[in-house]
């Protein structure tokens, strides 16, 4: 159970996060109440949720998170640029918890410092929007149970002070000496220490094992300081302390036999008299009196030392709270720590029934009580009652039958509501009493590590559109399925599809050995069939793995955002096309050169506001973002009104690097040029920026791209700003190729490389240059031998009078490429070259062919 | 066999409390707002409902509101699950009409025991 529900946690999280971290985005640039409550719900959903695992350094982070934002939505804080840096890094932060969750189950060994710091920092801006704020942040935590083990008087002095508590414990690790540590120290100089006390842990080893130089004390104590201050104070040991916030509440332990003199009723009558009237001297005298007649160990003697301390200053409500412990008339805790645990004594002092599920029944009979107390509209009474007349007639079964009848009874005047309420409420002394002295025991989360969890799936978030659904809309059914299964898939519609192609070739070969037409035509036929099967199988399964661009394209806004904060400049990020779809694999290789690019065009694209005005330009810049496919290619544009690239400058520098000769550089048009940044070691800006690097990425970018089959360039204007166009092939698996022939061998080239193919008669061809080139519809098209260029000896024999030629793409040019013929067309898996040729500088990889050869695939921009 | 609706907006919670509820003998419907909470309450009858505080479209406080003007609704057990633990939180669940206000993260037990008890499962 534990593991699929971390499964179902993990995608749900990332999804509030992403939610949560957009919308503060949105929020930054216009302020919108529903803005605002989007996000508040998405922290507060991820922090109720997170609270199912042992999580407690993130369930905390995003608590201190989700404090902040009630400030914020009650209009207390306004949300400054910091306030949204502090909550945004949060967030990431909280994302690289979930990352490792997703990976080893559990949190990086530093998230409970890493927690602190920044919950110190949030905590920062809730105090200075009023400490009221920030005190009742703490107050809400479960009280352990040693608490009533403290010296009573350090428990009244916490009472009495006002400020927030904590009660902590500490096992200092029994190697605690050796690296330095003084745990007796380091808890005396706790700040705001109260009380503590010291004693053996739970396991002790005997005596004649024990080394003395071990550490095996345990320290409790309770401390008048925040809990911020305190993790702080202990963030070296932090591993080996337990802290928790209480309330003063929590502190109103009595301990102590019970004693039932009838004194206490009468005692009990005067004292709320002498509290409703606000005669705190005489309510503290009447303690102090009846103190000098009972014996002081009972419990009832501590509720009155506490009077007797307290009366002068305390609140009505908590006087009348120990009141009511010293006579019994109601419980001395609210009735919700009565449900949080079902006290053991009690529990087994029950005969009968079932001891959990009686003192369960009583917990909620008292709750129906309390419900009754709160006042409610004249239209719910009727349907309140109704409900709570339900749940009494399912408590019965459960209780002692004495008990059953009398509440049987009062259900039977169904009128008379205080009479039910009192019988509602003689539950309580027994559930109450046990409340008094609360054993709760560690929440049973779900372990976060045991057995290993499937691995998930990257998919588009399920939930979107069923937090979105409306009334009557089914939410769109999906299926969560582990990654590698669809690659199983895919690799098995790839190869079927390469398997097919040997059937075209067997064809043939029937035709030629056994001369039978009629056989390979039936064959072909039988091909053709399974070719469109094969086609479809693999558009199908392609189709699973095709996600969004949005999925790449959706951290821009904040990255575009926290640079230019840092740069000092202004930029509008527009995002188009986003919903283009592209397979997985290509989307990932995609990621990182698109962050590079993104930098490169704020940080020397863009200018600042400063130089923006000066040329005319409005102060904010803008970059844009888009997507689209073209044929069988995802197309990703990333555009800057910006200065551009000034070619005669990446001329200069080109030169003198020894990129390219001074005639060469004459030579180039100057969208040439600018193409230069993308080339090994170039880098147009002289100084090193903190945030694109040196401005060496852009061959990086290109190697990437390449990678990943596809092809980059770049298209710029002096002023006017800067276009880096990607391309990138759909899905990496499948490659149509055809096949040419040069020097004797056979090789493969992506159709998606290759324009079109002529035959151009030798009189066409001309030398420019020393460059072959041929005219194609009125364009010079430069001519490459393949032959040349890899390195083979040319075919022998007499030259042919006609060559042929395959014009290729490379980037936006186009270059002839002479082969000695075309062969076939066909779909093939493109393996990477790897081990001693994976050096290779021109291939691609290899592909097996239906007759079991094996083809060399070109990379035609690495070979021109 | 006793019915339990779920509202809740996270999937995870949802889950969780399935996770209990199902290995405890329970039937268990789901729901993501009030607003669906209420259409599947009333086109299908419940022994109890578990209703999250914070939910998009519909809340925890309308919710039972609603249900208790509604004569199918009205005499169905509900407990308010939130994670706020003060007591006007849990005056506020109590003025709308919730008969039991518990605090997440709910124990597996005691989600059992609330259930068995609430939802009328007789020993």
């Amino acid at each position: 159970m534990t593991n699929a529900l971390l499964a179902q946690f993990i995608p749900e999280a990332r999804e509030l996060l992403e939610r949560a971290g957009s919308g503060l985005l949105a929020l930054e640039k216009s302020h919108s109440a529903e803005a605002l409550d989007e996000i508040f719900r998405a922290v507060h959903t991820l922090k109720g949720t997170s609270g199912l695992f042992d999580i407690a350094p993130l369930t905390n982070l995003v608590h201190a998170a989700e404090d902040l934002l009630v400030e914020v939505r009650a209009g207390k804080l306004a949300l400054e640029p910091e306030i949204v840096d502090g909550l945004l890094d949060s967030l990431d932060l909280v994302g690289h918890w979930i990352d490792a969750l997703e990976t080893r189950e559990a949190l990086p060994d530093d998230a409970a410092d890493a927690m602190s710091g920044r919950v110190v920092a949030l905590r920062g801006w809730l105090e200075a929007s009023g400490p009221a704020a920030a005190a009742s942040a703490v107050a809400s935590e479960a009280a352990p149970d040693w608490l009533g083990a403290l010296p009573e008087a350090a428990r009244q002095a916490a009472y009495a002070s006002g400020s927030p508590l904590v009660a902590w414990s500490y096992e200092p690790d029994e190697t605690c000496f050796f690296r330095g540590d003084d745990p007796a120290h380091l808890v005396e100089q706790a700040p705001g220490l109260l009380g503590v006390r010291v004693l053996p842990r739970e396991t002790v080893p005997a005596p004649e094992f024990c080394d003395p130089v071990l550490s095996w004390l345990r320290y409790e104590a309770l401390c008048a300081a925040p809990a911020e201050a305190l993790s702080e104070h202990l963030r070296y040991v932090s591993d080996q302390v337990q802290l928790s916030p209480i309330t003063p509440d929590a502190l109103v332990i009595l301990a102590g036999p019970e004693d039932a003199a009838e004194v206490f009723g009468d005692f009990g009558v005067r004292a709320r008299a002498l509290v409703a009237t606000g005669a705190r001297a005489e309510l503290k005298a009447a303690a102090a009196a009846l103190l000098g007649i009972i014996g002081p160990a009972t419990r009832q003697a501590a509720a009155l030392r506490r009077i007797a301390a307290l009366a002068p200053t305390a609140a009505a409500d908590a006087l009348q709270r120990l009141v009511a412990a010293i006579d019994g008339a109601a419980p001395a805790r609210p009735v919700s720590a009565a449900m949080a645990a079902p006290p053991p004594a009690v529990a087994a002092a029950s005969a009968g029934a079932d001891a959990p599920l009686r003192q369960r029944a009583e917990a909620i009979l008292a709750a129906q009580a309390e419900m009754l107390d709160v006042p409610v509209e004249a239209a719910l009474d009727a349907g309140r009652r109704e409900s709570v007349r339900t749940v009494v007639l399912r408590c019965l079964p459960h209780l002692a039958p004495a008990r059953a009848e009398a509440l049987t009874a009062a259900l039977a005047r169904p009128g008379d509501a205080a009479a039910l309420r009192a019988v509602l409420r003689e539950g309580e002394d027994t559930a109450s009493a046990s409340a008094v002295v609360p054993a709760p025991k560690a929440v049973q989360k779900p372990a976060v590590s045991t057995a290993p969890t499937a691995p998930l799936t990257a998919g588009p978030p399920a939930e979107a559109s069923e937090n979105g659904t409306g009334s009557g809309a089914a939410p769109a059914r999906m299926l969560r399925v582990d990654q590698a299964k669809v690659d199983t898939l895919m690799n098995f519609a790839a190869e079927l599809t390469v398997a097919k192609n040997g059937l075209a070739y067997l064809a043939g070969r029937v035709e030629q050995v056994s001369g039978s037409r009629q056989l390979g035509r039936e064959i072909k036929e039988q091909y053709a069939v399974i070719d469109r099967i094969a086609q479809s199988l693999q558009v199908g399964v392609m189709a699973i793995r095709m996600m969004p661009v949005s999925q790449v394209f959706q951290r821009f806004p904040r990255l575009v955002r926290d640079t230019m904060r840092k740069l000092g400049k202004e930029a509008e990020l527009v995002i188009q096309g986003e919903d283009t779809e592209a397979d997985k694999n290509v989307l990932e290789s995609l990621a990182d050169p698109l962050i590079h690019m993104v930098r490169n065009a704020l940080d020397h694209g863009i200018e600042t506001p400063a130089e923006r005005l000066a040329a005319g330009k409005p102060a904010q810049g803008t970059l844009r973002l888009s997507a689209r496919q073209e044929n069988d290619n995802v197309i990703i544009e990333v555009a800057d009104d910006g200065k551009g690239i000034d070619p005669d400058v990446v001329r200069d520098k080109a030169v003198r690097v020894g990129l390219i000769t001074p005639d060469q550089a004459a030579q180039m048009a100057p969208e040439e040029i600018v193409n230069l940044v993308f080339a090994p070691g170039f880098s147009t800006k002289e100084q090193v920026s903190d945030l694109s690097g040196r401005g060496v990425g852009m061959d990086v970018v290109r190697n990437a791209v390449r990678k990943a089959g596809g092809d980059v360039w770049l298209a710029s204007r002096l002023g006017q700003g800067s276009c880096v166009t990607v391309q990138l092939p759909l899905t990496m698996a499948v490659t149509r190729i055809v096949t040419v022939e040069a020097g004797g061998q056979q090789y493969g080239v992506a159709m998606d490389a290759v324009a079109e193919t002529v035959k151009v008669p030798l009189g066409q061809i001309h030398r420019i240059k020393q460059r072959e080139t041929f005219v194609l519809r009125d364009a010079v098209i430069p001519l490459v031998r393949l032959a040349d260029s890899l390195g083979l000896a040319p075919a022998t024999g007499a030259p042919p009078d006609e060559e042929a030629v395959m014009v290729a793409r490379v980037g936006r040019e186009r270059i002839g490429i002479v082969v000695d013929g075309f062969r076939e067309r066909m779909e093939v898996i493109v393996r990477p070259l790897d081990g001693l040729l994976a050096g290779l500088v021109g291939f691609s990889g290899t592909a097996l062919l239906g007759d079991g050869r094996v083809l060399l695939v070109l990379n035609l921009p690495d070979l021109i | 066999m006793a019915r339990i609706l779920v509202v809740d907006d996270a999937t995870t919670v949802r889950m969780y409390y399935r996770d209990v509820l199902e290995e405890a003998g329970f039937t268990v419907e789901e729901a993501v707002n009030g607003f669906e909470g209420l259409e599947k309450a009333v086109a299908e009858s419940f022994d109890l409902i578990l209703v999250d505080v914070n939910m998009p479209k519909m809340d925890g406080y309308a919710f039972l509101r609603q249900g208790r003007t509604m004569p199918e609704l009205q005499a169905v057990p509900a407990v308010m699950i939130s994670t706020e633990s003060a007591a006007q939180d849990r005056e506020r669940a109590y003025a709308a009409g919730a008969n039991l206000y518990l605090v997440k993260p709910v124990r597996p037990e005691v989600l059992t025991e609330v259930a068995t008890v609430m939802a009328g499962v007789v020993p």
